[in-house]
């Protein structure tokens, strides 16, 4: 895209381009899959068929739009808010939390509460928890900073982490499977009404997101810089925050953490079309869905019958580009 | 004090590893635990991991941590004269054997594994006699399921032994690298993932459906070792039943079970082919 | 810590503030700049206390350049420049005439040739101009300027001054900070000496750095000369 056009020119083709690219993933990448499917009667009655395109495979592929997408908008977010462009959507720790919540349900053996899933609830309320202690800690005493917010989130990501670790070990054979296999991270097949929760949050937030673009170009260069041109850092902060961590939780919850997705989208779409805020985040959100859901179409497809876990395909496509992001990067690494 | 310990341990550990039967014998296995109890050596086991809770008696032996984490200096301070471990990534048996203990390692992966694991441990316990009398009633009573079950038509089923609780996802079936698998096929089952090649494959809802399943055997609540409860057997039927294609659901034969012995290679694997043989052949009469 | 007794500032004026390090010339800047809202005493801007603007109108009022800006992602130096408007805009995208005032901005200051470059790649002087240039694209009535110069060649630290002496006959208040004492001299209308954050003189350059004043705030023995134009010229003694 050429820097001299106008941004709200280049800002209506990118959104044409992402929502088109968006539908064309939609639409095609529910037909891949291990299993033939007979398309006469995947769509009428009740066959084998008819509920492997739509409730196996459509949702999965709705549910990797929308968590890719959702991931790579946190990226963004979370890597202008502590201005380090290794940040990622884990990195102030709400993911911890959500998945120290999901695993005491799986240790615990909750299972279902009120119609939805123990474990889902479960991590919700452990992002929350997390959430609430990040902005106690970064905000005590003087007013949140990029620098507080990040000391309190990776403090409470290790506490999670070790966390983790000993909720594991004291967990019997099977749940312990269960576990790890959740910590990987994965893309189900869900119903479509935590589809449409799932949609309404992450909407929402990204388009705050999207709202608040201009504040997060600020922060991305420097807090008097914002605060010299009218805007107060501190709030702008804790708005990204919030906004970022309910992103992360709302997937996390679902999908557990997938790496790299909230890494690499950001930093690819950055070398493409810059750092501006306002094209990134509606960028983000539809390359990092569509990538996503690409990844697992692979995941879905690439060892069938059996499956790899989504989190291993997007690592093994971006370890390497993080590598060649590390030898491209001029400035020292402090992370 | 604990380091103290430990060289005294050292000290008598070969000592009491003299001729003749171990006495004191400690299993980093559940399958192992049962196997020593069905050899009626219960009273020779000074230790145990946490998930040994089969036969009852095996409950009130010490704990030697888990079956992934075993506590060494634990393990010393028993002062066994033999460690039994099933063969295991974690190098368990160079790091018992740099503390001067005896190991016997033994593969659980298969039944024939299974058979020889009971034949090593009778030998090295001095009960070979014992362990032949076990192998011959294991043997037995796993030719009678096969007797009733032969000449059926086979049901194709799906074994699932995990998932994430109180959904259908991320589901981990039983493979064709599983003893599972053998008892499937013995109990009259065609286990539908039976090629694939890892014992435990994860595997895609859309392949179950594809391969339309008679029979689907649900081991994913297994949450809790606290037995098929009722409404835990109605909530996973509930899962199932929105996929109404599935020749499983139409005809009813969706199967909660909570029990271990789906998940330990031991002496009870011919209860778990009559319990499966129940699910997969209910005319067959067993 | 910086203790003033009282300074005032009126338009027009382009104020030099010298002073050795750690004087407190950059706190001083930082707390008329609305940064650091947590100073004692009385801070007026055109008779309302600083902590009692709004953020948004202050920022229209008073601009500051800070030494020097460093840059973690991509964006180009127009876009540095644009984030100056941030004051003036209530939707997402800039309008015409905040374009156009950004257009005057980078003029000015001689960025056009590179405005589609990304920032961080510029050279220290480029990058120093283009902080410059958002901070004018603020249309302010105070600019504030911590070490405008220092990566400057010869040829923009003249162009420089030039455009700061421009920018005071137009009516705005120019504060800047510079160790540059011969700069302060040459163009300053007033030189403000800070040593360890108080007053040491304000006055015309002339009188305020006078070789007494060199000596007891500098440490340095100087005597103040003058050029072909009378402009007042310091000679160090080495």
């Amino acid at each position: 895209m050429k820097p001299d056009r106008p941004a709200t020119v280049r800002l209506g083709r990118l959104v044409a381009a992402g929502l088109l690219l968006a539908l064309v993933a939609a639409a095609v990448l529910p037909l891949v899959g291990s299993a033939r499917i007979d398309y006469g009667r995947a769509f009428t009655g009740l066959s084998p068929d008819k509920e492997i395109l739509f409730q196996a495979r459509l949702p999965r592929v709705l549910l990797g739009l929308l968590v890719g997408g959702a991931l790579a908008v946190a990226g963004v977010l979370f890597q202008a808010l502590v201005r380090d462009a290794l940040a990622d959507p884990y990195v102030l720790g709400v993911a911890g939390g959500a998945s120290v919540g999901a695993v005491l349900a799986i240790c615990f053996g909750w299972s279902r509460w009120a119609g939805f899933s123990a474990i889902t609830v479960s991590a919700w309320v452990g992002a929350a928890v997390v959430l609430l202690l990040v902005v106690g800690i970064a905000s005590q005493g003087n007013r949140m900073s990029s620098f507080t917010l990040l000391l309190a989130g990776i403090t409470l990501n290790s506490i999670c982490a070790a966390l983790l670790l000993l909720l594991h070990n004291l967990a019997d054979f099977g749940q312990s499977f269960v576990v790890l296999r959740w910590l990987m991270g994965s893309l189900e097949p869900v119903g479509y009404r935590t589809l449409a929760w799932l949609a309404a949050v992450v909407g929402a937030a990204v388009l705050v997101a999207f709202h608040r673009a201009r504040e997060w170009n600020l922060l991305a260069v420097g807090e008097e810089w914002a605060m010299a041109r009218g805007v107060s850092p501190a709030r702008s902060l804790l708005i990204g925050f919030l906004t970022g961590s309910l992103i992360t939780a709302a997937v996390t919850a679902l999908a557990g953490p997938i790496a790299f997705v909230g890494l690499i989208v950001p930093h690819a779409l950055r070398l493409r079309i810059g750092a501006d805020h306002r094209l990134l985040v509606p960028a983000a959100f539809f390359a990092g869905g569509v990538f996503l859901a690409l990844c697992d179409t692979v995941a879905r497809v690439a060892l069938a019958p059996a499956e790899i876990p989504v989190g291993v395909i997007t690592a093994l496509l971006g370890g390497p580009f993080f590598i060649w992001l590390l030898g491209s990067r001029r400035r020292s690494l402090w992370l | 004090m604990r380091l103290a310990g430990l060289l005294l341990a050292l000290w008598l550990a070969p000592a009491s590893a003299g001729s003749g039967p171990p006495a004191r014998i400690v299993s980093t296995a559940p399958s192992l635990t049962e196997i020593l109890f069905a050899l009626g050596l219960g009273s020779r086991v000074v230790g145990v991991t946490t998930y040994c809770n089969y036969p009852e008696a095996a409950r009130r032996v010490p704990r030697i941590g888990t079956y992934i984490q075993p506590n060494l200096e634990t393990i010393v301070s028993l002062r066994p004269d033999l460690v039994v471990i099933e063969a295991n990534p974690i190098r368990l048996r160079e790091r018992l054997e740099g503390l001067g203990l005896k190991v016997l390692e033994l593969e659980q992966r298969t039944v024939t594994d299974v058979f020889r694991a009971i034949e090593r441990l009778g030998q090295a316990a001095g009960v070979a006699e014992r362990a032949r009398e076990l192998q011959g009633r294991i043997r037995s009573e796993l030719d009678e399921v096969g007797r009733r079950t032969a000449g059926r038509a086979r049901r194709r089923v799906a074994f699932i032994v995990g998932r994430t609780p109180g959904t259908l996802e991320g589901l981990i079936a039983v493979g064709s690298a599983s003893y599972l698998n053998e008892l499937i096929t013995l109990a009259g089952g065609q286990n539908i993932f039976g090629a694939v090649a890892a014992p435990y494959p994860k595997v895609s809802l859309e392949e179950v459906l594809a391969r339309d399943p008679e029979v689907i055997i649900d081991l994913g609540e297994m949450g809790r070792n606290d037995g098929a409860s009722e409404a835990r057997t109605k909530q996973v039927l509930e899962l199932w039943s929105r996929y109404g294609s599935l020749a499983a659901v139409r005809e009813r034969r969706v199967h909660a079970v909570t029990a271990d012995i789906y998940v330990v290679p031991g002496p009870r694997m011919s209860v778990a082919a009559r319990e499966l043989a129940r699910m997969l052949q209910p005319e067959a009469g067993l | 810590m910086l203790k003033l007794a009282s300074v005032d500032f009126s338009r027009g004026e382009l104020v030099a503030l010298v002073g050795p390090n750690g004087a407190g010339k950059s706190t001083l800047l930082g707390i008329m700049a609305g940064l650091r809202p947590n100073y004692e005493g009385a801070c007026r801007l055109e008779g309302r206390e600083l902590r009692r603007w709004r953020r948004r109108e202050l920022a229209r009022v008073v601009s500051f350049v800070p030494q020097s800006l460093r840059l973690e992602f991509p964006f180009t130096a127009e876009q540095v420049v644009l984030m100056g408007r941030t004051p003036y805009c209530d939707g997402l995208f800039e309008s015409p005439a905040d374009h156009a005032a950004v257009e005057r901005a980078m003029e000015l200051t001689d960025t056009l040739p590179f405005r589609h470059r990304d920032f961080r790649a510029l050279s220290g002087g480029e990058r120093q101009r283009v902080v410059l240039a958002s901070a004018l694209a603020q249309q302010p009535r105070v600019l504030l300027l911590d070490e405008p110069a220092a990566f400057l060649d010869v040829k923009h630290q003249i162009r420089l001054h030039r455009l700061l002496g421009e920018l005071c006959r137009q009516g705005l208040l120019v504060v800047a900070a510079t160790h540059d004492l011969n700069l302060a001299a040459s163009y300053a209308d007033r030189v403000i000496v800070l040593d360890r954050g108080s007053l040491a003189a304000d006055a015309p350059p002339r009188q305020a750095l006078d070789p007494g004043i060199l000596r007891s705030v500098f440490e340095v023995e100087a005597c103040l000369a003058a050029d072909r134009e009378g402009r007042p010229w310091i000679r160090y003694e080495t």
